[in-house]
């Protein structure tokens, strides 16, 4: 499936932009994963699973080296101050508001917890975990363009870069929240206040180191493809593995070691780097397909009456953040790289951009799950999340487009008459 | 070379060559063995693929990828030269560059050439 | 070079220093312990990342000394191990089946890659008799020699007389096996050809093929005179009879050649249409041949094999492209590969019997080259380059070997010979695993065969 989604023939079907957006979401894999996993035929076991699991870490690894080689320095240094501003004040919104109402269903409806999270987590751990598949937004902008006018590329130029600076901020998250959440849920049993800080400490530190060993031997590995190829493998297995060790969040940890390795190995990582990203379609695809087998169609009534309350705060706070963030300083001219919202028809399907949910999200449910395969209800809950908050921007869209051709034909109309 | 303006029919026909050299090691590549057999007019567009930009439409995990310079990749070459040379260029890249390291390559028959002569 | 040398080692070291200190981090911290989880399963991902570039480093530096990078892979493997350091755990065992699967499917496809069918025809009388003497060889040599020792061979004065006979059949079929796993891992990364490396590639996958029906038969057999139920024997038999033997082998055998081709196909399809994604292509298709070949029964190997034959024969134009990916695949799935065969090695075992395993690895090198000479005269290939030197491609002993020790030592489980075997075979295989791919490498050198050293033999083009 992820072969014949990104292969030449494929393409035809971005002409679509319903069919573009459902495919870069991923969503129709996710449903045929669920299809061919222990939730539909049973073709794939959750014992195939759980042998495949530290192909899952690499690829969870994979995810993160990804998203942490977007932070060269050179490009932070110059996005936007509004670019900045927009992630944190998502960041901050996001997590409270969803990780606020996902506590609340989970301590009103503590039966609906899944149960290993009775046994060793808590609602707390869970908020931890939806609040940071909350954070950030779908970075696809294809299917909401109707036009090529310079506000809308740069708009759509904010919104994927907003996005991608979002992603970051959301494994940030995750890694932290979810590690003191474990602690302040176990206090009594941990033994001491520094223990869970020292996990922190230990984790990021390997992660700097795998990436500096990493561009070590990434410069050794020079030009030749197959050594970068062992390198690289052998990086992200390394890095999701030890985070693993710990218990720490594998794509916080090989987000770091991707950070690291971009601003440090040169040349040879560059070259590389295509081939990574030129992957990318691919290996979402494939995790999409993982993800399905993963989910549990076994729910309780209250995660998916929480599922329903998330999509509605999506629906209410992003949209919001977005114009808040996008418009903050006016004008698409100097300011602090602000976009001129006033340039853009106000029913344009860029501003429900943010609505949708971030394929980083199926990322962090899946790794909560290899780790506590109990934990399949949370990501039921992330993928019905993902697929309702679709809906809005995609109507948008349709709408949209049918008021261009409206338009279109009434000005053909208009001239040849 | 005699100026390939000068060149009529059944004689060394001009042709353009262009090129599409998908990173920069391609490019060094080309523009060696271009000096190397004489052509030594060319021009370098900076050029994205539909690939590349279909990509940047849709990341996934990746948003801020298309902006990171290395990412925006391919140049092409266009070069007003003789078909002799443009055979020699096409023989070099067939006999020296593997299957994965080659650029597009193509000529176009030119009717007409107005230019600095050479 | 001496100080890139002196700074892979450093890296080498401190990244293994890292698992060990982040594991020792992680196994005092109480938090870590909250989570009821295998920790099997998940130190499998740290312990995958560090064979892979752990082993990648030893590669690197044994390279740079002349030694082929597997030994390197090998050792690395072995001090991770459970003998050694310990950080790669037996438990962790069958979570790395998985990628083990992906490698023995990738080594065939490539090991198939290797076949033309051109050089077959030319050379079919030197392949055929080479195999055929050097099983013959070292099968009847063996045997012969080891049931002069029967307390070698563990065998027990309270057994029955067939046993002693039963235990050197046995230990001389699993001693017939060479790994191509191996011999495809040396001449790939030394770009070997010649007539050598095409002959040793073609005998050595032909024969294990032919052994798995051989070895079926000798445990079948050799149960019998025991009176043991042959259960357990080979691959998909089902120990009820010669006739459901027969019918369940030309099941597997049949099974995976329609399985192969049709793979095959797919591949050529693939490549064609798919080309920008060849590495995910490939690894893929070996996932699938892997899986395919598990819930079916069919012999990995041999669907992989078939594929890659046809490829290389039938879709050559495609193949190059196909290939040149595999061989870019290659190095990170040898480096998993070899570094599991080596925390596999049993150090005890090779310490516990050390003299009669060396004394094993001496006649089985013996017999070996003995075999091969004879089969090169008969083929009237004497003169050919790299024809002194073929005996060193049969030497590597890996998976095929264990498979079939591990079955003899469960079908017998009643005998004391069978622990016996089991341990002088770890021990004979450890041997051969680090020693076979240097005296290989040694040998294709001196038979000229490694590209840039002299003129080389047919030409993939």
């Amino acid at each position: 499936m992820g072969l014949i989604a990104a292969s030449g023939s494929a393409r035809r079907f971005r002409r679509s932009r319903v069919l573009t957006a459902l495919l870069s979401a991923g969503w129709p894999a996710v449903a045929v994963g669920v299809l061919i996993g222990p939730a539909g035929v049973g073709a794939v076991t959750p014992e195939l699973i759980s042998n495949l699991t530290p192909v899952v870490f690499a690829g969870l690894g994979w995810i993160g080296l990804m998203i942490g080689m977007q932070l060269h320095l050179s490009v932070l240094d110059s996005l936007p101050r509004v670019v900045w501003r927009l992630g944190v004040l998502d960041l901050v919104v996001s997590a409270s508001v969803f990780g606020a109402l996902t506590f609340l269903a989970f301590t009103v409806w503590p039966d609906s917890l899944p149960g290993g999270l009775r046994s060793g987590m808590s609602a707390l751990i869970a908020a931890s975990i939806i609040s940071a598949c909350g954070v950030g937004w779908s970075m696809e902008t294809r299917s909401l363009r109707h036009s090529d006018s310079p506000e809308s590329a740069r708009l759509a130029l904010f919104v994927r870069a907003a996005g991608g600076l979002a992603a970051a901020f959301a494994l940030a998250w995750l890694g932290v929240a979810s590690k003191i959440a474990v602690r302040l849920h176990s206090e009594a049993e941990i033994g001491g206040a520094g223990s869970g800080l020292l996990l922190i400490v230990v984790a990021m530190v390997a992660s700097v180191a795998v990436g500096l060993l990493g561009g070590v031997a990434l410069r050794r590995a020079g030009k030749s493809r197959a050594d970068l190829l062992a390198v690289f493998l052998g990086v992200v297995a390394l890095s999701a593995g030890l985070a693993a060790d710990l218990r720490f969040s594998p794509l916080l940890a090989s987000m770091i070691v991707g950070a690291v390795l971009v601003n440090l190995a040169g040349e040879p990582l560059r070259s590389f780097q295509r081939f990574i990203m030129e992957a990318e379609h691919v290996v979402a695809v494939v995790f999409s397909l993982i993800a399905g087998a993963m989910l549990t169609t076994r729910i309780e009534l209250a995660a998916v009456i929480l599922a329903i309350g998330l999509v509605a705060a999506r629906l209410i706070t992003k949209p919001v953040i977005f114009r808040i963030g996008a418009g903050a300083a006016g004008g698409s001219e100097g300011g602090d790289g602000g976009v001129d919202v006033s340039a853009l028809p106000s029913n344009s399907p860029l501003f429900a951009a943010p609505i949708r949910q971030s394929p980083v999200a199926l990322a962090i449910a899946v790794s909560a799950v290899i780790v506590t395969p109990e934990a399949a209800p949370l990501l039921t809950i992330v993928v019905i999340v993902g697929v309702l908050s679709e809906a809005l921007p995609l109507v948008m869209t349709v709408r949209r487009g049918a008021e261009l051709k409206t338009g279109e034909a009434d000005a053909g109309e208009a001239s040849s008459s | 070379m005699a100026d390939i303006r000068d060149a009529g029919p059944g004689e060394d026909a001009p042709v353009l060559l262009i090129l599409v050299a998908s990173s920069s090691s391609m490019l060094d590549d080309i523009i060696t063995a271009m000096l190397d057999l004489g052509i030594s007019g060319a021009t370098v567009i900076e050029s994205k693929g539909l690939g590349a930009i279909l990509r940047d439409e849709m990341p996934i995990f990746a948003g801020l990828a298309s902006m990171i310079p290395e990412n925006t990749g391919s140049r092409v070459v266009l070069s007003a030269t003789s078909q002799t040379m443009a055979d020699g260029l096409f023989q070099f890249i067939e006999e020296e560059l593997a299957p994965s390291e080659r650029p597009i390559a193509l000529t176009a028959p030119v009717s007409r050439f107005l230019g600095p002569s050479r | 070079m001496r100080r890139t040398l002196i700074t892979q080692f450093l890296a080498l070291l401190m990244i293994t220093a890292l698992v060990l200190v982040v594991r020792a981090v992680a196994d005092q911290s109480a938090a870590v312990a909250l989570l009821e989880t295998d920790p099997g399963l998940l130190n499998a991902a740290s312990s995958l990342g560090l064979l892979l570039i752990g082993a990648w480093f030893a590669g690197q530096i044994c390279s740079a000394i002349s030694i082929p990078r597997i030994t390197g892979y090998i050792v690395f493997g072995l001090i991770a191990g459970p003998d050694i350091l310990n950080i790669v755990r037996k438990d962790q065992f069958v979570y790395l089946r998985t990628v083990n699967d992906l490698a023995i499917a990738l080594i065939a496809l490539t090991a198939g890659g290797e076949i033309r069918i051109s050089f077959l025809k030319l050379q079919a009388r030197a392949v055929a008799f080479v195999m055929f003497f050097q099983m013959t060889l070292v099968g009847v040599g063996v045997a012969i020699v080891m049931s002069f020792f029967p307390g070698s061979l563990g065998v027990l004065e309270s057994d029955p007389s067939s046993a002693r006979v039963a235990a050197a059949i046995l230990l001389a079929t699993v001693c017939t096996a060479s790994s191509p796993a191996v011999l495809v891992a040396v001449i790939s990364e030394s770009r070997a050809t010649g007539f050598m490396s095409q002959v040793a590639i073609a005998a050595t996958v032909v024969k294990d093929l032919l052994l798995v029906i051989v070895f079926t038969v000798v445990i079948a057999t050799t149960s019998s005179w025991l009176g043991v139920s042959g259960a357990d024997a080979g691959h998909g038999a089902h120990g009820g009879g010669g006739g459901s033997l027969v019918w369940s082998l030309s099941k597997t055998l049949g099974g995976s050649l329609v399985a192969g081709v049709l793979f095959g196909i797919g591949l050529a399809w693939c490549t064609r249409r798919l080309r920008r994604h060849l590495p995910i292509v490939v690894v893929l298709s070996c996932f699938g041949m892997a899986l395919v070949s598990q819930t079916l029964h069919f012999e990995a190997l041999l669907v992989a094999l078939i594929a890659g034959v046809l490829m290389e024969n039938v879709w050559g134009e495609e193949s190059e492209h196909l290939f040149k990916t595999i061989e870019e695949l290659s190095l990170p799935v040898f480096c998993v590969f070899f570094a599991v065969a080596g925390t596999k090695i049993d150090l005890q075992a090779l310490a516990s019997l050390w003299d009669e395993t060396v004394a094993l690895v001496l006649i089985r090198a013996g017999f070996t080259w003995v075999g091969c000479w004879l089969g090169i005269r008969a083929a009237g290939a004497r003169h050919e380059r790299g024809a002194r030197w073929m005996w060193t491609a049969f030497l590597p002993q890996a998976g095929v070997a264990l498979v079939f020790v591990s079955i003899i030592e469960r079908t017998f489980t009643e005998f004391e010979f069978a622990a016996t075997l089991y341990s002088l075979v770890l021990g004979m295989i450890a041997i051969e695993e680090l020693l076979g791919p240097v005296l290989l490498r040694f040998g294709l050198q001196r038979a000229g065969e490694i590209q840039g050293q002299g003129p080389a033999g047919t030409d993939r083009a």
